[in-house]
């Protein structure tokens, strides 16, 4: 039965398939990653700069960054207009492997110059990119480039594969961390979360925030959610990619999550089959007037003739 | 290598303290290198029950006392917020008591700069209390001097701290 198991387990993450899934994950994630250094610009110089009052780590505690010598405005500046720049490429396909490289390296210098304005979507931001980067490096099948309008050969996607083991963690451990709590268990969590000044979003009908009924139900549907949706991902992709989008959608509305529920639905995406995506996709851009191609936008009948 | 790297992965971010804290720890330099150190203890084990955030009192020498607080950004500045709020919070934090000094002396140097004849630089934790479920009242606010630069460390309770391991987004 373990070999079974395992088995199944194997062909759901490494099987082969067509890169359509990989390339949307990428394509999104270029456009999520200049989103993120844009967003930066603003607080280059108080944040992130020597110019900054609040303390910066430079290369103090870690083995590399790009800012050993020091945080100069223009220095920050520049590392980040890079990094949009690399989220442009990435999301049009253009020298994605290198693109993959600079972009980790960047966002993680960035991410190391003020640990302590990074939140849990920074990380997953950053831990995306790494799992880019090892499939490059270290599986002999990634490819990170290819193209939604051309059928691409079926190989092992390493990178797809590991975003997807990531979200299974994120999940999994996530769950194990709220079970520890007596707030958890005594389904007060929900309450607590929604009434923290610096967490509480838009306010939720008070049948729901403010009374014992509606709190502790909430608490322990977030909790079977998240316990279940790990199942869901891996049996039932669909359902499971519908369910995790819903979920993060509602936390987005009712709690200040900053970009984890953007990375968390690019990365939960992945769990989509390549034949799902090209469908989806083909759907949207016969939609489009002016389409030059049947199922491609310009961009995506330029790859394919490439 | 790519299965043993992603074992190492998933046995540095098990909420474990026997299994992820030394394999953290015996793996330490290949996070470092990899930037893989992960955790999602968000919302948990309790979501926090307070936000706390630095309020800080410059003190000038013909006694006035001149008062600054993180402007954190609208919330429809949705990553902008957070890493204001963010910060606020961690700049307050025990955890981070080494950063105390050197951000009072920036504030310090800062003041300076523009005019003012600093004698003290004090930081505060700001911490807002809601009154929790079923009780009435409105939220209350605390506030305790954490540290100054004439006289160091003040406080290191841990009343004023979010639930254990709070990591709230």
């Amino acid at each position: 039965m373990t070999t079974t198991i395992l088995g199944q387990l194997h062909r759901r993450f490494f099987a082969a398939e067509q890169p359509d899934t990989e390339v949307l994950v990428r394509t999104l994630l270029g456009a999520l990653i200049c989103w993120w250094s844009l967003s930066w610009l603003l607080d280059a110089r108080s944040l992130l700069s020597d110019s900054s009052i609040f303390p910066t780590e430079a290369g103090r505690r870690f083995s590399w960054t790009l800012f050993f010598a020091g945080s100069p405005a223009w220095w920050v500046t520049l590392v980040l207009l890079g990094i949009a720049a690399v989220g442009v490429s990435l999301t049009l396909g253009r020298a994605s492997r290198i693109g993959v490289v600079i972009a980790f390296i960047g966002v993680t210098s960035i991410q190391r110059l003020q640990p302590a304005a990074i939140n849990a979507g920074d990380q997953l931001l950053r831990l995306i990119l790494m799992w880019a980067v090892v499939a490059l490096f270290l599986g002999s099948h990634s490819t990170l480039t290819g193209n939604l309008s051309a059928p691409g050969r079926e190989r092992p996607r390493l990178f797809v594969a590991s975003v997807r083991l990531q979200v299974i963690v994120v999940y999994c451990t996530s769950v194990i961390w709220k079970l520890q709590g007596s707030t958890w268990r005594q389904g007060e969590a929900v309450y607590a979360a929604l009434h923290n000044p610096s967490v509480a979003s838009v306010p939720m009908p008070s049948l729901l925030s403010e009374t014992v009924l509606g709190t502790t139900a909430l608490t322990y549907l977030v909790l079977l959610t998240e316990l279940v949706l790990p199942i869901l991902l891996v049996t039932r992709p669909r359902v499971g990619v519908a369910t995790s989008v819903a979920l993060h959608l509602v936390f987005a509305i009712f709690l200040r999550v900053g970009i984890f529920t953007p990375i968390m639905i690019v990365a939960v995406l992945a769990f989509l089959p390549p034949s799902d995506v090209r469908a989806g996709l083909d759907r949207v851009f016969r939609r489009q007037p002016g389409s030059t191609a049947a199922g491609g936008s310009a961009i995506w009948s330029r790859n394919s003739r490439a | 290598m790519y299965a043993a790297f992603v074992v190492g992965a998933l046995l540095a971010a098990f909420p474990h303290p026997r299994v992820g804290r030394p394999a953290q720890a015996r793996l330490a330099p290949l996070y470092d290198l990899t930037a893989g150190v992960q955790g999602w203890a968000m919302f948990a084990p309790n979501p926090g029950t307070t936000a706390p955030h630095l309020r800080v009192e410059l003190h000038a020498s013909d006694g006035t006392i001149e008062i600054y607080e993180p402007l954190v950004p609208p919330q429809w500045q949705l990553l902008r917020d957070r890493r204001w709020e963010k910060v606020s919070k961690e700049m307050v934090s025990n955890e981070n008591y080494e950063l105390w000094q050197p951000l009072a002396e920036n504030l310090a140097s800062d003041a300076e700069d523009r005019g003012m004849d600093v004698v003290d630089v004090v930081l505060v934790r700001v911490t807002n209390l809601d009154p929790g479920r079923g009780n009435d009242g409105e939220p209350t606010e605390i506030t305790t001097p954490i540290f100054s630069l004439d006289e160091g460390i003040l406080a290191t309770d841990s009343q004023a701290e979010p639930a254990a391991g709070g990591f709230d987004g």
